[in-house]
C-alpha cells in the first residue's frame, strides 16, 4: 500500500504526457529535527525492538533537544537524583545512532567532576578521591570506559558508527564528598562531535592515570615566587628550618613549608592564613593531558588518621589564563596518601598559589596549617 | 505491462528523491548538550532510604546529614536506656523503609562491615504479599543459623542471605518495616564503632556482588 500510494503521486506528474516546456519551483528543505529523528539521533537507549530501555528515562527532551537528567526536574523518575555517599551506575541511558548515509566516528567531551579531596571513599573500590565522579561507558559494560577528556573523534577514544548502527552509553556516578542537591556537573555541556571523515578504527590509547603518557612527564615546582608565611595558633612564628623554607616546597623530596595562620585584631584569624606561590620554569609548564585526568598534583605531609584537618585555598595562573589566577578547589591532608589532584582549567600553567583555610578552632597552639610537600603535574617534553 | 513498467519508473524517482535528499546527511555533526547529575539526600534519592513511622524510628534513626544512620547506644527520651541488655535479642523494628526510585525492578538487600554474628537488618514485609522476592516462594523463608539469633528470617544480609529469598522491587515499589537485631553478648556501644551498612540493589544478581 505504502508504495502504492507514492506511485499514484509519482504518475499523477509523470502521467501529463508530451509537453514542451514545465516550469516548477520546488521548496529546498532542510528540516530540523528533534534530536530523536535527526539524521545523528541523540534519545533514550532501545532495544531491538526499538522499545525504550528503562534507564531511558533518564533522558529528557526540551523543544527537541536531548539532555540527561537524573534530577527533580526529570519527571520521568520519581528519585530526586543519585544517593549521596554512593555509587550507583545506569547502565543503558542514552543512544546515539546513525541515520545519516555514511559511517561516523562519534566523541563525546564533557567536563566531568572530580571527587573531592578527603572525600570518605570506601576501600573496596579502585577509585579513590581525585578520580573522576562519573564515568561513561559502552552499553551495560562499567568495564568499557568512554574517554569524554577532549573532542576528537579522530582519536581512537571515539567509536564507530556504521549507517544504521546505534550505540547505548551508560554511566556510573561515584557520589562521594559532594553536598546534597548539588549538581555533579554545575551546568556543564555534553558535547557530542560525529564526523564520517575521522578515524577512529584504531584501539584506545593506554595510559593510565598515574602514569605520564606519549610527550608527556611528571615535573615539579622549579622557584619561589612569593612566600607570607603566617604563624603557629598560639602566636610563636614557625621557627623551624624543617617547616619554615618556601624552597621546601619545590622539587619532590620529603621536606615541606607549613603555611601557618594570620592572626587578626581581634584576638581571632583571617580567613585566608600564609600564602605561597611557586612557579613552573618556561620549559616545565604544566599542560592538560588529551586522555584522562590532567592532574595538577599538590603533596601534603601525610597526616595521622586522627589528627585535625588542615586545609589550603588552590589557585593557578599561567598564559593559559592570561595570567590571572584561577581558583580550583581545597587541598587537605585527609586525601588520599596526602596527594590532592585538581583539574586544570586551561594550559600552560605556570603558576600555583596556596592560602591556608586550616580552621584554627579545631587546632592546638603549636599547630601551623597545611604543611605543602610537593607541587606537581603534568608538562610536555 | 506498460502500467506495471510505469510503476518500477516512478518507484525508482521516488527511491531517487529519497537518496538526494539522504545525500545531505551527514559529514559532521557537533551538538552541546545538557547534562545534570544531581546528589540527593537518601530520602529522595534513586534508592530512597527513610525512616519509618513510629517511636523506634524517631528514637534510633538520624537522617539528618543526609545520609541515613543508626545509632542504639542510648535513649533521649521518655526513657534513659543507655544501651541493650546484656545475654539477651534485642530487636529494633519499624526503623526504616526503602522505595525503589529509579526505572527498572531491583533487587535489594544489604551488607554490613561488623560481621553477621553481632546483628542484622531484616524487615517484614513478605507475609501480607506485597512483596516479591526473587525465587518468590512465600513462606519458605531461609534458615539462618541459630547462631544468629531472632528473628531467624527475611534477613536482607546479601553476604548470609539466600538469592532466591531477597526482595524484589519493582519501580515504585517500598520495602517497609525494616529492623535490626543484636544478638546476645553484642554491646552496640563498642561493637559497631564505624560501623557501617551498605544498602545495595540492582536489576541483576550479578549488579550486586551475588
Amino acid at each position: 500500500m505504502g508504495v502504492g500510494a507514492t506511485a499514484t503521486g509519482g504518475s499523477a506528474l509523470l502521467g501529463t504526457g508530451a509537453f514542451t516546456s514545465v516550469e516548477a519551483e520546488r521548496d529546498v528543505a532542510v528540516d530540523v529535527a528533534g534530536d530523536d529523528e535527526a539524521f545523528l539521533r541523540l534519545g533514550p537507549c532501545t532495544d531491538t525492538n526499538d522499545d525504550p530501555r528503562p534507564n531511558g528515562d533518564y533522558v529528557v527532551q526540551e523543544n527537541g533537544l536531548f539532555g540527561i537528567s537524573l534530577s527533580d526536574d526529570n519527571s520521568d523518575v520519581s528519585g530526586d537524583g543519585v544517593n549521596s555517599e554512593a555509587l550507583s551506575r545506569f547502565h543503558n541511558v542514552f543512544e546515539v545512532c546513525n541515520q545519516g548515509t555514511q559511517s561516523v566516528c562519534v566523541d563525546f567531551a564533557v567536563d566531568v567532576p572530580v571527587i573531592p579531596n578527603g572525600a570518605d571513599v570506601p576501600d573496596r573500590y579502585d577509585f579513590e578521591d581525585g578520580d573522576l565522579a562519573v564515568v561513561f561507558y559502552r552499553g551495560d559494560d562499567p568495564d568499557d570506559p568512554i574517554n569524554v577528556d577532549d573532542l576528537d573523534p579522530d582519536r581512537s577514544g571515539g567509536f564507530p558508527l556504521e549507517v544504521g548502527e546505534c550505540q547505548c552509553v551508560g554511566l556510573e556516578v561515584r557520589a562521594f564528598g559532594f553536598d546534597t542537591g548539588e549538581d555533579l556537573f554545575e551546568g556543564a555541556q555534553l558535547e557530542i562531535f560525529a564526523d564520517a571523515d575521522a578515524d577512529c578504527s584504531g584501539s584506545p590509547p593506554s595510559n593510565p592515570p598515574d602514569e605520564p603518557g606519549g610527550d608527556l612527564e611528571i615535573t615539579y615546582a622549579d622557584s619561589v615566587v612569593r612566600s607570607d608565611q603566617g604563624v603557629k595558633k598560639g602566636g610563636d612564628s614557625i621557627d623551624d628550618s624543617q617547616r619554615d623554607d618556601p624552597k621546601n616546597a619545590t622539587g619532590n623530596n620529603n621536606e615541606f613549608f607549613s603555611l601557618g595562620f594570620k592572626p587578626d585584631d581581634s584576638g581571632g584569624f583571617e580567613e585566608d592564613g600564609g600564602q605561597l606561590v611557586v612557579m613552573f620554569d618556561s620549559d616545565d609548564e604544566l599542560v592538560q593531558r588529551g586522555f584522562d585526568t590532567d592532574i595538577l598534583d599538590i603533596e601534603t605531609t601525610n597526616g595521622r588518621s586522627g589528627y585535625p584537618e588542615e586545609k589550603a585555598l588552590v589557585e593557578v595562573a599561567g598564559p593559559g589564563t592570561n595570567g590571572d589566577f584561577v581558583e580550583l578547589g581545597t587541598a587537605t591532608n585527609k586525601a588520599s596518601d596526602g596527594e590532592n589532584t585538581f583539574e586544570l582549567p586551561a594550559e600552560p600553567i605556570n603558576k600555583v598559589r596556596l592560602t591556608d583555610r586550616t580552621d584554627p578552632s579545631i587546632h592546638g597552639s603549636g599547630s601551623d596549617g597545611f604543611d605543602v610537600r610537593a607541587v606537581g603535574g603534568y608538562t610536555r617534553v | 505491462m506498460q502500467r506495471r513498467n510505469f510503476l518500477i519508473g516512478a518507484v525508482s524517482t521516488a527511491i531517487g528523491g529519497s537518496a538526494l535528499v539522504g545525500s545531505g546527511a551527514f559529514t559532521s555533526v557537533q551538538a552541546d548538550r545538557t547534562i545534570s547529575v544531581n546528589t540527593a539526600d537518601d530520602t529522595d534519592a534513586v534508592l530512597a532510604i527513610r525512616a519509618d513511622s513510629g517511636a523506634n524510628a524517631t528514637e534510633y534513626v538520624d537522617t539528618s546529614g543526609g545520609t541515613v544512620s543508626l545509632d542504639f547506644t542510648s535513649t533521649d527520651s521518655p526513657g534513659d536506656g543507655s544501651g541493650v541488655n546484656a545475654n539477651a535479642t534485642t530487636v529494633f523494628d519499624d526503623l526504616l523503609n526503602v522505595e525503589n526510585q529509579g526505572t527498572q525492578a531491583v533487587i535489594v538487600g544489604h551488607r554490613q562491615n561488623f560481621g553477621p554474628q553481632k546483628g542484622a537488618l531484616y524487615h517484614e514485609d513478605y507475609e501480607d504479599g506485597s512483596i516479591t522476592r526473587v525465587g518468590d516462594v512465600p513462606g519458605e523463608f531461609d534458615e539462618v543459623p541459630s547462631s544468629i539469633g531472632s528473628p531467624d528470617n527475611n534477613i536482607t544480609n546479601l553476604d548470609t542471605a539466600s538469592l532466591k529469598n531477597l526482595a524484589v522491587l519493582e519501580p515504585g515499589d517500598v520495602l517497609e518495616d525494616i529492623g535490626f537485631f543484636v544478638t546476645p553478648g553484642t554491646n552496640p556501644a563498642t561493637d559497631f564503632i564505624d560501623g557501617q551498612i551498605t544498602f545495595t540493589a540492582g536489576a541483576e544478581p550479578s549488579n550486586i556482588g551475588l
